[in-house]
């Protein structure tokens, strides 16, 4: 046994208290109460509202239809999420006749498809859509096999990379929609007879163009690909070499754009493949000039600059900083408008492209609080875990300075909370509910186990809103006495209104919290009565970024139906999302009407969406562009085999949109600049509490489910002193 | 409240990544790349690794030009621009030429393929790496101390990339991040010549306000960055 964690008296065991539900919260839970550990950790959660999940909590509502928060796709490189991940299903053990959701391979399934929108010089949109071939491995294997994290296996993923640039990128065209797509890619290069009879001499010349171009495109690659190798050979013979070397590579780069710039870039098809390999170049010039593969501060010691700043001084151009693919990776970061560190970036775009195993992707067959969350509470609660329902916390409060020994650190002392609802009987709120033989979370707490549920349920007592501040009573955790030590899991937009004291009297809080921002997210989901073919999307489902604002992405969810409960099933769903402005004026907490102003307002964005901007992805959706077909949509309330007669955008009533305004629910941006005030979860400054988020300094600084994970584990070492380090997958990665 | 059955949590041997590309790139070169990529004998030599992946370059280039060759003389025989449309041998010709394209490309990506899982070029870089950091450490010292004198419970982290015994750096004023608060100016290197050590002075005055203080350390000689210190005074 480990006896490196917390100081502690012998004979009893340590009570930790856990804020928060999300990601993070339910790792370091895990961890904690892990076998290895014997009971040693004695853990109690606290949760505002009914739900596990944070930003990542879905519910069910009517016919047992999913309601996110958002999208969410897990990478191929969500190495400690996923490990984990298999591990709780691993214990729990499911019966796969009683449960279709039995085992991590029910839960997820491997999406290879990528695409982004890109509007095309010629006039509409054209979708580019890519299959990344399949990686050896499976997330979350041991690393002993298959170890991505090689300077050889980033070189091999590297080529596989251009392999799938050249050969497995396929242009659609919006207009093209119900015809054969238009393909340049490695399944279409021949040129049949009947297309050369048929043709005039303009197609003919064109074709031959294409062919010169194309043939310029290849040739090109190759040479930057042997640029890259010729880096690390020359670096490998002489240190003297490198400012040479630069030069040698920013001449040549030069050289390339140059003649490729105007020949190519008139060409849809291979103009989108030229702009990934221009920024892919720029990258390499950068990695050199900024001694990237060498400084001990990795990838980290660019992190001041924005990234497509950083992207244009090393010599992309402003069409490729500006294209697809790169707007593409900031919309699924949701940081298009506000920008991200170079390094992180770097550093994400290293790891999902390099380091993923299995596939690209890896979705969800059912709401994420249902795959994720529900096997974790039920894991936690045959470890023992106390889950606090309805707890919403107020106030961390310090212990007075006065009152500490000389040398003694700055502790909590206290935790006040308002207790939302009280439980019927005293008991533990038993939160999950049975949809087709799955253990899913409830989109509505069940009133019937609260004390005057019912008068809760009358008056629209919003459990999960920051606004709402109704309680049935309050509680105070006193530390020996309630808790011995704290996880602090909730969101850093919470921070500001829940550790005043902090904030008060340590300018390194201060800062942090003024640094590292958040921003508002909106979302919405439609359930169609007609398939994706039938309404002009003739391609593979996919997870579609860089289209049109306010909804830049969209992800064809139809695989979902099978896991609710509908009378009548819809043949599509399509779930939407992006990042939602703040007002000029933050809101006053007083306010209680705020976040229903904001939902009307992503009500309002998603029909003008559908009206006006979803024809170019699903062409038949519209009787024409600017009129959405409001019958397609299907109402939970509908009998099977009814049709509504066209109702108008009211319809548009009977789906589901949120507004994630809520300060837990934000996301956590990652400015330039803004990463090293950061505070990671083994700061030892309060020496009773630890943070755990995605908004903390995790190693991945970045809003996502393996960063969440990652922070949780650290919290978990900087408790127990396991897991240890070197077992936190990425967290020194350069 | 009886503080000595508080509990706290242990000192963390480090709060921040290593993210030293060498120890986490280059130590596991040989180690777990995919099986079926590696040469049997476990070493291959890159010189010819390299020389098949450009005579299989050759080759290819050849057939194109031979391809190209005889696209221009189906051209030539062409009296006019729409003959050519409507010769039924061309279609092809340019199909295949455009497969050669292809298998140009391919076959690029296939030798720089062979080339970077090459054991041999890896390890050669990763023992090539080792010398240059072995000859680039040569007088420097990676060694230094901190001498402390304040009456504040004092956090010093020193970030520096190394200390050369010939010139010491220059530590610049260190701030809070509140201006009004006065800034930390008596930090100063010196070189313990006994012990060839490089050592950090922090004096702190009493009256100076609990913060967080951060410095730029420069290189005396050319005035470029190479290291900060940041110095946390805890009330």
């Amino acid at each position: 046994m480990n006896n490196r964690g917390a100081t502690m008296p012998p004979k009893r065991p340590i009570k930790v208290a856990i804020i928060g539900g999300g990601c993070a919260s339910i790792t370091t839970a895990f961890e904690l109460t892990r076998p290895h550990h014997r009971g040693k950790y004695e853990v109690t959660l606290y949760q505002t509202g009914w739900r596990l999940g944070g930003k990542g909590a879905s519910g069910r509502g009517a016919a047992g239809r999913i309601e996110e928060h958002g999208l969410h796709v897990w990478l191929g490189f969500y190495e400690n999420a996923f490990r984990l991940l298999r591990e709780c299903y691993a214990e729990l053990g499911r019966d796969p006749q009683a449960c279709a959701i039995a085992t991590w391979r029910d839960a997820f399934f491997a999406d290879p498809n990528i695409g982004v929108a890109d509007p095309s010089p010629k006039g509409g949109w054209l979708s580019w859509l890519a299959h990344f071939p399949p990686a050896e491995g499976l997330p979350g294997d041991p690393l002993t096999t298959h170890n991505p994290f090689t300077i050889g296996g980033y070189f091999g993923h590297t080529v596989a990379l251009l392999r799938t640039l050249l050969f497995g990128v396929k242009t659609r065209h919006g207009s093209d929609a119900i015809a054969c797509c238009d393909q340049f890619d490695g399944s279409a290069l021949h040129i049949g007879n009947g297309d050369l009879r048929s043709t005039s001499v303009e197609a003919l010349i064109a074709q031959l163009t294409k062919l010169l171009r194309f043939g310029a495109l290849m040739t090109t690659t190759g040479l930057i690909e042997a640029l890259a190798i010729l880096e690390v050979a020359l670096k490998s013979l002489s240190a003297g070499t490198e400012t040479l070397l630069t030069r040698a590579i920013e001449a040549v780069a030069s050289s390339i754009r140059d003649r490729l710039e105007q020949f190519i870039t008139a060409d849809d098809d291979i103009r989108c493949k030229w702009e990934i390999i221009d920024v892919v170049l720029a990258c390499l010039v950068g990695a050199v000039r900024f001694r990237l593969l060498f400084d001990p501060r990795g990838l980290s010691v660019i992190d001041d600059y924005e990234f497509r700043e950083w992207l244009r001084m090393n010599g992309a151009s402003e069409r490729s900083i500006n294209s697809a693919f790169v707007r593409g990776l900031y919309d699924l970061a949701l940081a298009y408008e506000c920008g991200v560190a170079a390094g992180q970036a770097l550093r994400g775009s290293l790891r999902m492209f390099f380091t993923y195993r299995g596939a690209l992707f890896w979705r969800m067959r059912a709401g994420m609080g249902d795959v994720v969350f529900a096997p974790f509470y039920e894991i936690l609660k045959k470890r023992g875990v106390r889950f606090n329902f309805f707890h919403r916390l107020e106030n961390v409060k310090l212990a007075d300075p006065r009152t500490l020994a000389p040398g003694e650190r700055p502790y909590v002392a206290a935790l006040e909370f308002d207790v939302q609802a009280r439980i019927l009987g005293g008991g533990e709120y038993q939160p999950l509910i049975d949809v087709k033989g799955v253990p899913c979370w409830p989109s509505v707490p069940d009133y019937r186990q609260l004390a005057n549920g019912e008068r809760l349920r009358e008056e629209g007592w919003q459990f999960e809103s920051h606004w709402d501040r109704r309680k049935a009573d309050t509680t105070t955790l006193q530390v020996i006495r309630d808790f011995d030590l704290l996880v602090l899991g909730v969101s850093i937009g919470a921070i500001p209104h829940v550790c005043q004291e902090f904030l008060a009297r340590d300018a390194r809080w201060r800062v942090m919290v003024e640094k590292v921002k958040t921003v508002p997210t909106q979302a919405f989901q439609v359930w169609m009565r007609e398939d994706m073919p039938r309404l002009g999307w003739n391609d593979p489902p996919v997870t579609l970024s860089a289209f049109i604002k306010p909804f830049d992405t969209w992800s064809d969810m139809g695989h979902l139906v099978v896991n609710e409960d509908w009378k009548q099933e819809p043949r599509s769903v399509a779930y939407f999302c992006n990042v939602l402005s703040d007002p000029a004026v933050e809101p006053d907490r007083s306010d209680t009407k705020y976040p229903e102003t904001r939902r009307d307002e992503v009500r309002a964005n998603a029909v003008h969406f559908l009206n006006h901007h979803v024809h170019h992805l699903w062409p038949n959706a519209v009787i024409r562009p600017g009129q959405f077909r409001w019958d397609l949509l299907i109402d939970p309330a509908q009998l099977p085999d009814e049709t509504l007669v066209d109702p108008g955008d009211r319809n548009f009533l009977s789906q589901y949109w949120i507004a994630n305004v809520n300060p837990t629910d934000r996301y956590v941006l990652v400015l330039p600049g803004s990463l090293r005030y950061r505070i990671s979860p083994l700061d030892n400054t309060y020496d009773n509490m630890t943070i755990a988020g995605d908004w903390t300094d995790c190693g991945f600084n970045s809003s996502c489910v393996e960063a969440a994970v990652m922070s949780g584990r650290l919290a978990a070492h900087a408790i127990a002193q396991f897991p240890p380090l070197e077992d936190i997958v990425g967290y020194d990665h350069p | 409240m009886d503080k000595h059955e508080r509990i706290r949590r242990p000192d963390p041997e480090c709060t921040e990544p290593k993210r030293d590309s060498a120890a986490y790139f280059f130590n596991a070169v040989t180690g777990n790349g995919p099986k079926s990529k590696q040469p049997k004998n476990g070493v291959e030599n890159p010189d010819r690794a390299l020389a098949h992946g450009v005579r299989l370059g050759y080759q290819v280039v050849e057939e194109q030009i031979r391809e190209g060759q005889r696209l221009a003389e189906r051209l030539r025989q062409a009296a006019d621009l729409k003959g050519v449309t409507e010769s039924e041998g061309l279609g092809p010709l340019v199909g295949r030429a455009l497969n050669v394209y292809k298998d140009l490309g391919a076959l690029c990506i296939d030798a720089v393929e062979a080339l970077v899982r090459s054991p041999a070029l890896l390890s050669r870089v990763l023992q090539s790496k080792t010398e240059i950091e072995q000859r680039s450490d040569a007088g420097v010292n990676e060694v230094c101390a901190v001498e402390i004198n304040s009456s504040h419970r004092t956090q010093v982290t020193l970030k520096l990339a190394r200390v050369s015994r010939t010139s010491l750096p220059h530590v610049h004023a260190l701030h809070a991040p509140d201006p009004a608060i006065p800034p930390l100016t008596n930090v100063r290197f010196s070189m313990e010549h006994a012990t060839g050590v490089a050592m950090l002075h922090v004096d702190i005055s009493a009256m100076q306000s609990p913060a967080t203080y951060t410095g730029v350390v420069v290189d005396r000689t050319t005035n470029e960055p190479c290291g900060t210190v940041c110095i946390r005074l805890i009330s």
